[in-house]
């Protein structure tokens, strides 16, 4: 029984990272059909710039503030300068954001080296836990409860707000909601950034125990495409789903059948685009 | 006559005394510098390990004066490789038919050393392998041209297994990385643990690069009584902290080979390190005249704690030299100077090197535990074997005839 309590709780606090990771994917894409090649990046820098804060300063919590804001900032500039001069041209878009995930990969090897490091745990989660005779970490139970935290918050704010209903308003057809008077082109830069936002929260949140190093942007990258993809895309909903599901099969595959391990997340998503090409609620 | 054409004529002249003096400098041979090739990864994964193997080589050089034999040294780093064999393939060409380098040294990834293995025994140009560990280098497809200053994956496995059992293990979990180095560095440890009499009770290959290792790390047979690994790199820091977190940490105790807890991870592990038990065949806690001088020498010049693949660049350099003094610098004698790389006798930072019929290192190896020390973590040595080469206690060709470990996956729980 203990077996089954522990690998459930694995699952879940995989999926709430991979949720957090494919969140912003999918946002970006719903609201600007641009699929964001450079998004592991985010990752891979919110978790560089969250260790040499939390280095400096000794606060995981300063840490999780300033290097999402960071690579929120980041965001908006690639979005600003870079891929708005290229609206709807999916092939330069692509390229771009490629090529700033060569860009940013080698910024952050000259600047943070090539070793792998993992981010401190803050002090409180550092202890693990006993459930019946075996444990769990603690710091994964403060992972679970931050991701069901930022999805409600997700879900509030595109269900409940205004800004929400601009961005569901801007997903379902641009032009109408240019035409309504939504100021689309100021939503995607904030789109682009708070995109950015959340996957650096999960470097920050994944760096202790996924780390960070050279080559996680792309892992990470993979990752939050095949969650987007079985949750669909551009769906919020789906991002929360689609990265339980993949976090629990990912992890139950792994410990039942260890054999199949590099199947456990791909084979689901093979089944799902086969089922259900737009994703589990993916509309186009 | 056309301007263009006069212009022609003169490079045409200049190109023509440049060769000739170019010929006239080999035929007096000696005045021109050795020159050796080295390649490394400097973008990727591998990028902090090929930066630390080519300051470990470039060290050595520093302090002999760029000279060995009387002869002076250049040594043209292609650091901008990946770790594509193609990749590889390509500088070690550039080096060799543009540069024009008499030796290849260098890298990191067993499938790039495969790959320049192949151009070296064509193009019979000498290539010490610093780091890359498949066993195969060395043994099927070994080449009279290809040296390994480093180590072959299952040769610091052998002694492991035998000093478990004799520390009173009997019952063995293995678990490593998916892929042929994971095979080679726990199926060494399999085949001697079961050898003096012990039983591997279950075998878990989680993928290269795994997230999270919870999933495996939750499956252990808790009724082994040692965890044998092999990880490395982020992978290594992951599994040590989620071995730690997952409370397995004090009740199973964990061995495994030294790149588990190498120099590059230990400092980023905390308490979670401790007790760890693993083999290599050095260790910066080495406390040997040759060692510290190399260690001290290595953090003075680089700002940077030395590591395992400093310390295997350093000993290429040493073997390089050491060959090129038995020649008295005549280098171009290349069977004269491959015979004296394969006989070659060094004080390397590790201890005493030497070569077997199959040019890998035979040296000591040692079983370290990680111990705090002033406060810092570090392999102390708790047992050592000298001598130790790739066969380990058989002979090259019964050690042969057995399966390759590669073959031996989930086969050695019965």
């Amino acid at each position: 029984m203990t077996f089954w309590i522990i690998q459930l709780l694995n699952g879940i606090s995989f999926g709430m990272l991979l949720f957090l990771l494919a969140a912003g994917l999918s946002l970006i894409y719903g609201l600007m059909r641009i699929l964001n090649l450079a998004h592991g990046s985010y990752y891979l820098i919110g978790g560089y710039v969250g260790l040499t804060v939390v280095r400096l300063t000794d606060s995981f919590v300063l840490a999780a503030l300033a290097a999402p804001i960071a690579v929120a900032l980041l965001g908006v500039v690639m979005e600003r300068f870079f891929l708005r001069r290229f609206p709807n041209q999916e092939l330069p878009q692509v390229l771009l954001t490629f090529g700033f995930l060569f860009i940013f990969a080698d910024l952050a090897l000259w600047i943070w080296g090539g070793n792998p490091q993992t981010l401190p745990k803050p002090e409180i989660f550092s202890s693990s836990i006993w459930i019946g005779g075996l444990v769990f970490p603690s710091y994964r139970l403060f992972v679970i409860a931050t991701g069901i935290v930022i999805g409600i918050g997700l879900w509030w704010l595109q269900e409940k707000t205004r800004l929400g209903a601009m961005i569901r308003a801007g997903v379902d057809d641009e032009e109408m909601a240019r035409g309504v008077g939504v100021n689309v082109s100021l939503l995607s830069t904030a789109v682009f950034g708070f995109g950015a936002f959340l996957a650096a929260l999960g470097g920050i949140l994944g760096g202790p125990f996924v780390g960070v190093y050279p080559g996680a942007d792309f892992e990470v990258l993979l990752l939050a495409f095949v969650v987007t993809i079985v949750g669909g895309l551009g769906s919020l909903k789906g991002a929360f789903v689609g990265g339980l599901l993949i976090g629990l099969l990912d992890n139950f595959g792994k410990s039942l059948f260890p054999e199949f391990a590099l199947f456990t997340i791909f084979a689901p998503m093979a089944i799902i685009l086969a089922i259900r090409p737009t994703g589990l609620f993916g509309r186009r | 006559m056309t301007q263009r054409n006069r212009w022609r004529i003169i490079t045409g002249f200049v190109a023509l005394v440049c060769g000739m003096s170019l010929l006239v400098n080999a035929a007096t041979g000696a005045q021109a510098p050795f020159k050796i090739g080295f390649v490394i990864p400097l973008t990727g994964v591998y990028a902090a390990l090929g930066e630390d193997m080519r300051d470990g080589f470039l060290l050595y050089w520093s302090q002999v004066g760029s000279k060995a034999g009387g002869r002076a040294v250049e040594v043209i780093v292609e650091d901008k490789g990946s770790n594509k064999p193609d990749d590889g393939l390509t500088k070690a060409r550039k080096l060799v038919e543009r540069d024009g380098v008499q030796v290849l040294a260098g890298v990191i990834s067993s499938p790039v050393a495969v790959a320049l293995r192949e151009y070296a025994h064509a193009q019979k140009i000498p290539f010490i392998v610093a780091n890359a560990g498949a066993d195969v280098i060395t043994q099927k497809l070994r080449s009279p041209y290809v040296f390994r200053a480093s180590f072959s994956n299952s040769d610091s496995s052998h002694p492991l297994g035998e000093w478990a059992y004799k520390t009173g293990y009997r019952r063995m979990v293995l678990m490593a990385s998916d892929y042929g180095a994971g095979y080679e560095h726990v199926g060494g440890i399999a085949r001697t643990f079961i050898e003096a009499g012990g039983k591997i009770i279950q075998e878990i290959y989680s993928p290269l690069g795994t997230a999270d290792f919870a999933p495996f790390i939750s499956t252990i047979d808790r009724s082994g009584d040692v965890v044998a690994v092999f990880f490395a790199g982020a992978d290594a820091l992951r599994f040590v902290n989620q071995y730690a977190e997952y409370g397995l940490k004090g009740k199973i105790p964990l061995i495994g080979k030294g790149f588990l807890v190498d120099e590059v991870i230990l400092p980023k592990l905390g308490d979670a390190a401790l007790d760890i038990v693993t083999s290599l065949q050095w260790t910066p806690a080495l406390e040997t005249p040759d060692n510290k001088k190399f260690v001290e020498a290595y953090e003075a010049k680089t700002k940077r704690a030395a590591t395992v693949y400093a310390e295997q660049g350093y000993v290429s350099a040493q073997m390089i030299a050491r060959a090129m003094e038995s020649v008295k610098g005549n280098v171009e004698n290349r069977d004269a100077f491959l015979a004296a790389l394969r006989k070659i006798e060094i004080n390397a930072p590790r201890g005493k090197v030497r070569l077997d019929d199959y040019q890998n290192p035979i040296h000591t190896i040692y079983i370290r535990k990680v111990e705090k020390k002033g406060g810092k973590l570090q392999n102390t040595v708790i047992a050592s074997y000298p001598n130790t080469g790739q066969f380990w206690k058989w002979s090259p060709e019964a050690y042969m005839a057995m399966p390759f470990y590669g073959d031996m996956k989930n086969k050695w729980v019965k």
